[in-house]
């Protein structure tokens, strides 16, 4: 198993805290880091901590929001949220992935006319 | 919008740093501390969990500096840091920076002078509503005139036909007397159409303007008064509105008072009456007295409207041949009509400052490159360490910039001084026909900012750009030897000095021609003696002195009675005086009869409007003795040349050599056809003289004896023994005796006015202006020039030490550096001179008795640069004489 991690693709990572945003509702760093390793079936090779970067330019972008908030142990934590302009563009880049990996998908297949 | 976004952010972030840091670190620190404790859930030890958890995470340090990255703009951290450290080099080196700096204040000043004085003459909007709608109408006939004013006829077919303004208007010019029981007063008035003032947006301070009616003849006795009259004369009395005031013995019923004048100066007028066109004046086409001015209509362009004025010119035209043949119309906007005359004037000071400051960049640039080379070793270090080369050159660039900024913000201060200055000598003087706003406003933070930022990168670029390339081995060779070292930096060097030579050559012959202009025309003989004259300009009032006869009568009086006080040696008059603006009342009158049609008896007859013209004056019999014309042949007119008496008349030697080439003009006949139709027999000859600018052509004159053809207005000419105090005194009495509502204005020196005449006037401030830059131009050459041998024998120390521990003289190695700084100096000044003789042309129509390739300018201007040059190099050279062989070898 662990031969088959894969890298994160790039631009991927934004949009998989987006949608995990959308699912869940607000959550901490680690609850999204966690909830992207479980999704994956952790074959994903995430170094955690490069969603801290990833989530400070969505909240440039306006796609999320932070807030300060206690977790459920009681620990400090930063707690992000989507936004509506997030959702949207959320919408929009589930669109395109959808249409990329059909793409790619049928790319790699090996097609009726090539046999 | 998104991008936008993120930089708000960011620049936030600046401020906020320590703020993000510490949250990010407490986030890190929560992250770590679930997850250790999520660990320590599934089973694990402490000291697992917590490697565990370090693991999944991945390097903090990375994280922190990508979120870093993310959260901050780097290249203003950069900036901040290249500003500080900038700024702390310069501070080091007061010397250098002080030299630096003073010398880009010296070249931004400058400019700013010139850019503040286009842009208050030019630039600046007028204060009225939509003002580039605005278009002035002047006729034209090419090739005699290119800008005339404009008949009345004309102007009313215009008026009526065109369709391209709404309105089209009119002004003109007319001085009235003002008279009250205490203070008689010559004033400038501006008879315009009912519609001008409304039309172009001049504001009252109180009042209404004119009605409709009012500018018909026999409704128009009413008037605004100018806001300085209104001060001056009334006090600023509010009560002033349905007040008369008699104006040419007419009673004016006061209806407005104007707001103080922030456009045009309208030249300072102080009564504005309704222009009434009578129905004679209606059917005149010959007489062109009148400005129109006009608003273009909504979505009109100014070349439709060009169109068609010509069209209609063209029509009438055809319509008058006799007097419209060849006239066309000249539409320009009203801003451009008052910035006209000044234009060519700012042009070339424009390219003077240009100059001025591509030296000073140029010497800048020289100190920079100096300077760069005895950093090398921390460029040097600074590259081993990793600095990229745009980094240094963005390093040294900031520099630059400071330094630039700084001369700016110095030369900005020398330039609001010097555009007061400039405004007190009044050497922008009557070229202007705005009043002159000078504070400041965007366009000129935006051109100082462009000129700072300019100046920043020229002076910066080439020396950053050596001083970056990162060559480590040559620079080490060069740092061990230090003979001739870097022989592409040294050709800049010498490249940049010659250019300067080259440029203060050129703008030094620029301003040698027309200071020598200046002194062409100081030399010009006008044709009298104005030493010791006075005149003293009047009108007299129609109503009073209705009949030729009694104005004849006020003048011999007068003449006498001022001819008789204590210092007086002789007493003339004329109507019009050289050198001295008459002042009949109006422009139209003016116009006439300074320009005389006549024809001479038993000659063919020409066409009509193509007979020859005269330079016209009525004069009394002393008043050529008076203002020191000389009488070539004939006789003087005398006491005799009466009423009644044969009319006689004096020309002058031009219009004799002229028109009687081969034969004698005494007793031949002429007649004016601008009045009665007698012909006058000549009767003398006498010299000719300048009337209408030392640099003019003399025209044909005519004189005639003031008792055969009196006019209201006259000039009174004194000739006095020097300068007896309190004659000016005792010539108003004497006036005021005689008739206690005349007002006297000016009594002017004759000498001063010839002195001070336009074009005298425009040539010596060009020339002392340009004069100026010359002088900062060879200044910052000579500072370079001085500035780059010092380097030069700095450099070259041990190779003379040693060439003298071989046995050369001092004086071997004083030659040695003066060669090398003559070669610099002779090529610039080579390239100098090619530059003026080629540049010059463009100045040769503003120039007076000299050839633009005058060869006399070009040989001491080079001459005295060649000097100053040498000098600049020799006390460096000197130095190169006290260089002591076992010091220099040693230094090794």
């Amino acid at each position: 198993m662990e031969r088959h991690k894969n890298e994160v693709l790039p631009g991927t990572l934004n949009l998989m805290i987006l949608k995990t945003l959308s699912t869940l509702g607000p959550l901490h760093g680690y609850g999204i880091a966690r909830r992207i390793e479980q999704i994956s079936g952790d074959r994903l090779q995430l170094n955690q901590g490069t969603i801290y970067p990833a989530l400070l330019s969505l909240e440039q972008m306006g796609w999320i929001n932070s807030k300060w908030g206690v977790s459920e142990n009681n620990r400090r934590a930063k707690y992000y949220s989507i936004t509506r302009a997030g959702r949207k563009q959320l919408v929009a880049e589930e669109e395109n992935w959808r249409r990329t990996s059909e793409i790619m998908i049928q790319f790699l297949e090996p097609s009726e006319e090539g046999a | 919008m998104t991008r936008l976004r993120i930089f708000f952010h960011r620049l936030l972030g600046l401020f906020l740093k320590r703020k993000l840091e510490r949250e990010l670190e407490e986030e890190i620190r929560s992250h770590l501390e679930i997850q250790i404790e999520d660990n320590l859930r599934q089973g694990m030890s402490p000291e697992d969990a917590r490697r565990a958890a370090q693991i999944r995470f991945g390097g903090v340090e990375q994280v922190k500096e990508a979120y870093r990255d993310k959260s901050r703009l780097g290249w203003i951290e950069t900036l901040w840091q290249d500003l500080r450290y900038g700024a702390r080099i310069l501070w080091t080196n007061p010397g250098f920076t002080l030299t630096a700096m003073l010398t880009l204040a010296l070249g931004i000043g400058a400019n700013t002078v010139i850019f503040s004085i286009i842009n208050a003459v030019w630039l600046r909007p007028l204060p009225y509503p939509d003002p580039d709608r605005l278009i002035v109408v002047r006729e034209t006939k090419l090739p005699e005139t290119d800008d005339s004013q404009v008949s009345p006829a004309a102007f009313l077919a215009w008026q009526k036909q065109n369709t391209v303004f709404a309105p089209l208007e009119a002004i003109t010019v007319r001085f009235f007397n003002l008279t009250d029981e205490i203070n008689p007063e010559r004033v400038r008035g501006m008879p315009s159409t009912h519609g001008f003032l409304p039309m172009v947006g001049v504001r009252l301070m109180i009042g209404r303007y004119f009605l409709p009616e009012e500018d018909r003849p026999g409704h128009n006795r009413v008037v605004i008064i100018g806001y300085n009259l209104w001060q001056r004369r009334f006090g600023g009395d509010l009560n002033i509105l349905g007040q008369t005031i008699t104006l040419d013995d007419q009673l004016y019923t006061v209806i407005g008072v104007m707001a103080p004048t922030t456009g045009l100066r309208f030249e300072d007028t102080d009564v504005w009456t309704p222009l009434a066109i009578t129905a004679e004046q209606a059917q005149q086409y010959d007489s062109r007295y009148l400005f129109p001015c006009g608003r273009l209509k909504p979505g009109v362009t100014l070349e439709e409207a060009r169109m068609e004025m010509s069209l209609i010119a063209s029509n009438l035209a055809k319509q008058y041949p006799d007097s419209n043949t060849g006239w066309n119309v000249r539409l320009l906007s009203l801003l451009d009509y008052a910035a006209n005359h000044t234009k060519a004037q700012l042009a070339l000071m424009v390219s003077a400052v240009a100059f001025v400051l591509l030296i000073a960049c140029a010497n800048v640039a020289n100190l920079l490159m100096a300077r760069a080379a005895a950093r090398q070793k921390e460029i040097v270090i600074r590259a081993a360490l990793g600095a990229g080369r745009w980094r240094i050159v963005r390093q040294l660039l900031t520099e630059s910039l400071l330094l630039a900024l700084a001369g700016g913000v110095v030369g900005a201060a020398l330039a609001n001084w010097g555009v007061k200055i400039l405004m007190a000598t009044s050497m922008m003087g009557d070229y202007h026909l705005r009043v002159i706003d000078l504070s400041l406003d965007g366009r000129m933070l935006a051109f100082n900012l462009a000129v700072v930022l300019l100046t920043g990168c020229i002076v910066g670029i080439v020396p950053a750009l050596q001083a970056s390339r990162p060559n480590m081995n040559e620079m080490l060779k060069d740092a061990g030897r230090g003979s001739t070292s870097g022989r592409r930096q040294q050709f800049m060097r010498n490249a940049l000095v010659v250019i300067e030579v080259a440029m203060s050559v050129t703008l030094l012959i620029g301003a040698g021609l027309m200071i020598r202009s200046f002194i062409n025309l100081q030399q010009v003989d006008p044709g009298f003696n104005p030493d010791n004259v006075r005149t003293i300009a009047f009108s007299l009032s129609k109503e009073k002195y209705r009949g030729k006869d009694q104005q004849a009568a006020f003048y011999t009086q007068l003449i006498e009675r001022v001819a008789a006080l204590p210092g007086v040696q002789v007493a003339g008059a004329a109507c019009a005086v050289p050198f001295t603006d008459g002042w009949w009342g109006d422009f139209e009158e003016g116009l006439k009869l300074l320009n005389q049609g006549f024809r001479i008896e038993g000659r063919a007859s020409y066409d009509l409007g193509q007979e020859p013209h005269a330079y016209y004056s009525s004069v009394s019999p002393d008043y050529f003795k008076a203002i020191g014309i000389p009488l070539l042949r004939g006789r003087h007119f005398t006491a005799r040349d009466t009423k009644g008496a044969p009319r006689v008349a004096i020309i002058n030697n031009k219009m004799a050599k002229q028109f009687f080439p081969d034969e004698d003009p005494i007793g031949k006949r002429i007649l004016l056809t601008n009045g009665d139709e007698v012909y006058r027999e000549i009767v003398g000859v006498a010299g000719d003289v300048k009337s209408d600018g030392l640099d003019r052509e003399t025209p044909a004159q005519i004189y005639e004896p003031y008792l055969q053809q009196p006019f209201p207005f006259m000039t009174l000419v004194l000739r006095a023994n020097g300068d007896p105090s309190g004659l000016n005194e005792a010539i108003r009495a004497e006036i005021l005796k005689l008739d206690r509502e005349q007002p006297v204005v000016g009594i002017m020196m004759l000498d001063q006015s010839v002195r001070n005449w336009r074009s005298t006037r425009w040539l010596r401030s060009l020339g002392l202006l340009l004069g100026i830059f010359a002088a900062v131009a060879v200044g910052l050459a000579a500072v370079g020039l001085y500035g780059v041998m010092s380097y030069v024998v700095t450099r070259r120390t041990q190779e003379i030490g040693l060439r003298m521990a071989l046995g050369a003289q001092p004086s071997d190695a004083l030659m040695l550096i003066m060669r090398h700084g003559a070669r610099l100096t002779f090529c610039g000044a080579a390239v100098g001179l090619l530059g003026a003789w080629a540049m010059m042309r463009l100045l040769a129509s503003g120039l007076y008795g000299v050839s633009a390739t005058d060869p006399l300018t070009f040989m001491g201007v080079s001459l005295l640069l060649i000097s100053v040059a040498l000098l600049a190099c020799y006390l460096p050279a000197r130095r190169a004489t006290k260089v002591d062989p076992i010091v220099a070898l040693r230094s090794e």
